[in-house]
C-alpha cells in the first residue's frame, strides 16, 4: 500500500526558506514513525537527515519530531492511519537542519506575560 | 561541502561520550589536563550506555558478606572460559565497588533495601548476588549521573563537542598526535591537536542486521585505531542476548529484559510447544548462560522448530504476579502493547548484544601506539569469550578511569598538524561524494553487510560458512571502494553512514578471519565443525594487525596468571557453565 510522507528539509546554510518534499513508500513493515525515517535515509534519499544516532528504544529521548503537528518521540509513535503523514522537527530547539535540531541550543520563549514598570 | 576548517587544540582528547569516555574525562581533567569530549550525536544521549539495562555488577557484599572482588574476579574469568586478559580483569573487578561511591557521589541513585543497603540481584554465571540496579534503567541513571559531572560548573576544563564524527586518527613520527572529523551542526572539517588521545568508541553491533545497540554503535573507532597500527584481540567474539523481539519487524532487535525472571517462572517454548531447554539441562533450564542459551535459541530455529516469524515462544504466563511486574517495567512490556506485541507470549530471538573483543590495550588503556588509548567496550580481551551480566558499566567505569589518569600524567609533545595531513582526509571524505548513478548506494553495501554477518559470523558458524563470508566480504569491500552517495551543500547523515560502511568492511574482514582461525568451539564462538573446547591447543587469544593486503593474525597464549582451568574444581565449572 503507497504512503504518502512529507518532510520538512531545510538547510539554512544555503536554502531560503523551508520546503516540503514528499516520499511515497510501501507501507508494509514499517510499524513506527522512526522505521520511516530510516528507510528514508538509508534507501530512498541519503540526503536527508534526521537524528540517526539514537537508542531507538524510548532511552535516550532525541527522536523527537511533529507527526502531523503533534511533538512525539517517534520511536514510539506508531505510523498514523490514512494515506499521508507530515513530519517536521520540533520547536524550542535551534534547527541545524532539516528535522535534526541542536538540543543544547534551545530557543527562548517569547514570554506570555510582561510586567510594566508602573 | 566541508570547505572550512575548525581548528581545536587539547591535552588529551576522548573519542566517544558514553560512560567510559565521560569518565576517562572526568579523571584527566582531575589530573590536570586539559579535556575534549567528543560526541557523534546528543552528548549524554547518543551512545549504548543508555540502554544497558538493568545491573551493576560490584562485589559490596550488602546482599551476601562472602562475595568479594575475588569471587567477582573468578566469576568473571570462569565465565569467560579462561580467554580474558586475566591482569586487565583484575583492575575492573577491584576497582567495581570504589566506582559505584564514585557514581553515587556523582548522583546516581542506586535502589537500596529499607535499612540503607544496595540492593543486589543475581543473574546466571554470579556465585553470589552481586547486580546493584535502578530498575530498568541502570544504564541511563548512570550516564546522567557522569553527564552531570562532566558538566558541574567547576569542572572547567571539559569542553564537549556534539555532533562530532571522528574520521581519522592523526599520526606524526608513529605517535598519535589527534584526529579530523566532521561537525555536523557547522559542517566544518575539525582538526584536533592531542597530546594523548583516548578512544571509547564503543561496540560495534550496527555490523549485524540484528542488534539491540544503540545505532551509532558501528565499530569505526576500533577501525581507526586497526587504521593508525594497533593490535585487536578477540574479534571472533561476539556476545548475543538470547531473547529479544522478532515480531512485529520494527521492535527485531530490542532485547527483553528478562534474566531476572527465569526463576520466577518464565519460560520458552519452541513452535511445536515442548521447552526445549529442558532437555539438555533439566536442572537450570532457561537459567543459564547467555552463549548457551543463545545457541539453543538458534539452534530451534534453524531446525525447523521456530515460530512463524523465526522465533521461540517466551511465555510470562506462569510468573506469579506478572502484573506488578509489567508496571513496574513499562518500556520493556506496556510500551510495546502500542505495536499489537501480546506481553502473554511474545516471539523472542537472539541478538547482537556487546562486543567482547576489540582494541588491544594494557593495564593503563594503552594500546601499542604511542599516544593512543582505548576504555570500555571498544577495548577487547577484558571479557574473553562470555559476558557476565552487569559487568559491562564496572569495566567502563574502571578503564575509563584508568585510561585517563594515564594519559594526563604521562602527556606527549604538542604537535602541529599540517595541512597536508587534513587535506588528506578532506579527499578520502570527499571521494564518497557523487552520482549514486555512477557507483554503489552505500545503504545497500551497509544492509548487504549486516545481513552476511549475522548470517555466517554470527551465534553458529562453520569453516564453510566463514569461508563463504570471507568471499562476500571482500567482494563487499571491493564495492565499498566505489560507494557514491549524492552531493550536498552541508554534511549528510548519508554521507556518515558511507564512512561507517567504510570502516565496517575493513573490520568484517578482522572478524571472519579470527573465526576461521578458531578452530574449536568457546563460550560466544560455536563453530559446527569444532563444537568442542580445545584447551591444549586453543587457550589462546587472536591478535590482528592491519597489513596493506589484509589482516595479519598471530596468537597469543593466555596468561593464567591468577586463575587457571585445572585449578578451578571440575564440579563447579560444569555445573555452571
Amino acid at each position: 500500500m503507497q504512503f504518502k510522507v512529507r518532510v520538512f528539509r531545510y538547510d539554512p546554510k544555503v536554502d531560503s526558506q523551508p520546503r516540503y518534499q514528499v516520499y511515497e513508500i510501501d507501507r508494509t513493515g514499517k510499524l513506527r514513525v522512526l522505521d520511516v525515517l530510516e528507510h528514508l535515509c538509508d534507501e530512498v534519499d541519503p540526503t536527508l537527515n534526521y537524528r540517526r544516532y539514537l537508542c531507538r528504544d524510548t532511552m535516550c529521548n532525541t527522536c523527537f519530531a511533529k507527526v502531523n503537528g503533534k511533538q512525539r518521540l517517534t520511536c514510539l509513535e506508531k505510523v498514523p492511519e490514512g494515506e499521508e503523514m507530515t513530519i517536521d522537527p520540533i520547536d524550542g530547539y535551534r534547527l541545524i537542519r532539516d528535522l535534526v535540531v541542536d538540543f543544547s541550543a534551545p530557543v527562548p520563549r517569547k514570554p506570555r506575560l510582561t510586567v510594566g514598570d508602573g | 561541502m566541508l570547505s572550512e576548517t575548525r581548528r581545536l587544540a587539547c591535552d588529551v582528547l576522548v573519542i566517544g561520550s558514553g560512560a567510559a569516555g565521560c569518565r576517562a574525562a572526568i579523571e584527566a581533567a582531575e589530573y590536570g589536563a586539559r579535556v575534549l569530549l567528543t560526541s557523534k550525536g546528543v552528548f549524554g544521549k547518543s551512545g549504548t550506555t543508555n540502554l544497558a539495562c538493568v545491573v551493576y555488577d560490584a562485589a559490596v557484599g550488602h546482599a551476601d558478606p562472602q562475595d568479594s572482588p575475588q569471587v567477582q574476579f573468578e566469576d568473571t574469568v570462569v565465565y569467560g572460559r579462561f580467554l580474558s586478559n586475566q591482569a586487565l580483569v583484575k583492575v575492573f573487578t577491584d576497582e567495581a565497588v570504589q566506582s559505584v561511591y564514585e557514581l553515587e557521589r556523582y548522583g546516581m541513585e542506586w535502589w537500596k533495601t529499607p535499612d540503607g543497603r544496595f540492593l543486589q540481584i543475581t543473574s546466571p554465571g554470579l556465585r553470589y548476588p552481586r547486580g546493584l540496579h535502578n530498575n530498568e534503567e541502570t544504564g541511563k541513571k548512570v550516564q546522567q549521573a557522569l553527564v552531570r559531572e562532566v558538566r558541574r560548573g567547576t569542572r572547567r576544563t571539559i569542553e564537549v563537542v556534539e555532533d562530532l564524527f571522528v574520521t581519522d586518527l592523526v599520526v606524526v613520527d608513529g605517535r598519535v598526535v589527534g584526529a579530523v572529523g566532521i561537525d555536523f551542526k557547522t559542517g566544518a572539517l575539525t582538526v584536533i591537536e592531542a597530546r594523548n588521545v583516548i578512544l571509547a568508541t564503543g561496540g560495534l553491533g550496527m555490523m549485524y542486521s540484528v542488534t539491540d545497540m544503540e545505532a551509532g554503535s558501528t565499530g569505526e573507532g576500533i577501525t581507526m585505531a586497526y587504521r593508525v597500527g594497533a593490535e585487536l584481540i578477540d574479534m571472533e567474539m561476539h556476545q548475543f542476548f538470547p531473547t529479544a523481539f522478532v515480531y512485529p519487524e520494527s521492535l527485531r532487535g530490542i532485547i527483553v529484559t528478562s534474566s531476572a525472571l527465569w526463576v520466577l517462572g518464565l519460560k520458552l517454548y519452541n513452535a511445536q510447544g515442548e521447552r526445549f531447554m529442558e532437555k539438555s539441562y533439566p536442572e537450570e533450564k532457561e537459567n543459564v548462560p547467555r552463549d548457551i542459551l543463545s545457541r539453543h535459541i538458534f539452534l530451534e530455529i534453524v531446525g525447523g522448530r521456530g515460530t512463524e516469524h523465526g522465533g521461540v515462544w517466551l511465555d510470562t504466563r506462569d510468573i506469579p504476579n506478572f502484573d506488578a511486574i509489567r508496571k513496574e517495567r513499562p518500556r520493556t512490556y506496556l510500551w510495546k502493547d502500542r505495536f499489537g506485541v501480546k506481553t502473554e507470549r511474545f516471539e523472542v530471538a537472539p541478538t547482537y548484544h556487546y562486543t567482547l573483543g576489540g582494541i588491544r590495550i594494557d593495564v593503563w588503556g594503552r594500546t601499542k601506539v604511542p599516544g593512543l588509548y582505548a576504555a570500555g567496550e571498544c577495548a577487547g580481551g577484558v571479557h574473553g569469550a562470555n559476558r557476565l551480566a552487569g559487568n559491562a558499566l564496572p569495566d567502563c567505569m574502571a578503564f575509563g578511569r584508568v585510561a585517563g589518569r594515564h594519559s594526563a600524567l604521562a602527556l606527549g609533545p604538542s604537535v602541529p598538524i599540517g595541512d597536508v595531513a587534513v587535506e588528506r582526509v578532506r579527499e578520502r571524505v570527499l571521494a564518497l561524494v557523487g552520482d549514486p548513478a555512477g557507483g554503489v548506494p552505500a545503504g545497500q553495501v551497509n544492509r548487504e553487510l549486516r545481513d552476511v554477518m549475522y548470517r555466517q559470523a554470527g551465534i553458529i558458524r562453520s569453516g564453510e560458512d566463514l569461508r563463504q563470508g570471507r568471499e562476500t566480504v571482500r567482494t563487499l569491500r571491493r564495492r565499498a571502494g566505489q560507494m557514491r552517495t549524492p552531493g550536498a551543500p552541508s554534511p549528510t547523515f548519508g554521507l556518515l553512514r558511507a564512512l561507517e560502511t567504510e570502516a565496517m568492511v575493513e573490520l568484517a574482514e578482522v572478524i571472519v578471519e579470527s573465526a576461521l582461525l578458531r578452530t574449536e568451539s568457546r563460550g560466544a564462538h560455536y563453530r559446527t565443525d569444532f563444537p568442542h573446547v580445545d584447551n591444549s591447543q586453543w587457550l589462546k587469544n587472536i591478535v590482528a594487525r592491519r597489513a596493506p593486503e589484509g589482516p595479519v593474525l598471530h596468537t597469543v597464549p593466555v596468561e593464567l596468571k591468577y586463575l587457571s582451568p585445572e585449578v578451578i574444581p571440575i564440579a563447579v565449572q560444569s555445573a555452571r557453565l
